[in-house]
């Protein structure tokens, strides 16, 4: 076998196992991208882990401004439900009774976000009421 | 039928392309919750279908070039590779436009986007990886690789019904599927990106006649 031949085979290998271990990490960090909020109360009680990312979804009214300019809101997979506190950036869609996903730390019940998304819905459906604009609890 | 979808291919996308146009901007529905940046799905959606024929593509004309030994099938299979590798970046890039105002964020570890991503790594690794291996007068090396690379190609499509994640399912499943106006866009523009996808080979088969 040739040296060059010899080279390529050694790549493939390498490359093989490279990818296999891409993979591999992928899939175990993000085999549970969030927990559910029973889980995460769990979870705190525990372990010591601190940081969670928790979806569930947001209770209807709780959504609340503060004079900071954070705003607290609960979420709930309708078993448990946590209060949300959390500054920064919200997702255009974000409201009422929609699916939200929050990463931070879970402190007793209250969970101190830094990073706020909100889950696009499953179905698409047409929008009869085109004026009407999504916008925040008052 | 190959040699009229290679002489047609560009009048049919025109005409599928404008009609499709039309349908995404002023036919479809704005959609109820994400309003009007939902539009973007119809060419995500698109982008998708033509990275999954040009990798199904390679993945079968890198076989047949293992089994017939003819240097022309690893040609055909490599310009599939590019043209799936182009169409995964957009379809990444076109996804990260979408899920900024959406999600909220421009990109997070959910299970789908990194295998998309992975996806898009090992195909780029692959066009690298095949010319290396042509000139080292090894080219089956170069198929052997696209056939482990395609097993990440159904993970995408798996990973987000049997994992966690913020990526939607909107067809089967527990997905609600779409409205019909919606349903007629998608299908039109999936009619222009077919003949858009038989239009690149077309030109890039073509290009190695020169």
């Amino acid at each position: 076998m040739s040296s060059a031949k010899k080279k390529i085979k050694i790549l493939v290998i390498v490359l093989l196992f490279f990818f296999s271990f891409l993979i591999f990490k992928a899939v175990e960090s993000s085999l549970v991208y969030y927990l559910t909020v029973s889980e995460a109360l769990e979870v705190r009680a525990q372990s010591k882990i601190k940081r969670l990312r928790v979806s569930g979804i947001v209770e209807k009214g709780s959504i609340k401004k503060n004079m900071d300019g954070s705003i607290t809101f609960n979420i709930t997979d309708l078993e448990k439900s946590i209060e949300v506190e959390y500054k920064g950036e919200i997702p255009d869609i974000f409201k009422d009774e929609i699916e939200a996903v929050v990463e931070g730390e879970l402190v007793g019940k209250t969970f101190f976000a830094n990073k706020l998304f909100a889950k696009c819905p499953t179905k698409y459906e047409e929008d009869l009421a085109s004026s009407e604009k999504v916008s925040l609890a008052k | 039928m190959i040699l009229f979808l290679r002489r047609y291919s560009f009048l049919f996308f025109i005409i599928f392309m404008t009609l499709s146009l039309y349908m995404v901007f002023l036919y479809a529905p704005k959609e109820k919750i994400m309003g009007d940046v939902q539009r973007i799905f119809y060419f995500h959606m698109g982008y998708v279908l033509v990275f999954t024929i040009a990798f199904t593509m390679n993945l079968i004309y890198s076989i047949k070039f293992l089994r017939h030994n003819n240097l022309a099938d690893s040609n055909i299979a490599y310009i599939n590779g590019e043209i799936g590798t182009v169409f995964t970046l957009l379809t990444l890039v076109s996804g990260m436009i979408w899920a900024k105002p959406v999600w909220g964020t421009w990109w997070t570890s959910d299970p789908q986007l990194t295998t998309t991503l992975i996806l898009f790594i090992l195909y780029f690794t692959y066009l690298v990886f095949h010319k290396l291996a042509l000139k080292s007068g090894v080219p089956r090396y170069s198929s052997i690789f696209a056939i482990i690379a395609f097993i990440d190609l159904p993970i995408v499509y798996i990973s987000v019904r049997i994992m966690r994640g913020i990526s939607p399912v909107v067809f089967g499943g527990e997905g609600g599927g779409i409205s019909s106006e919606m349903m007629d866009t998608l299908l039109v523009t999936f009619g222009a990106f077919l003949f858009l996808y038989f239009y690149l080979l077309d030109l890039r088969l073509k290009l190695d006649k020169i």
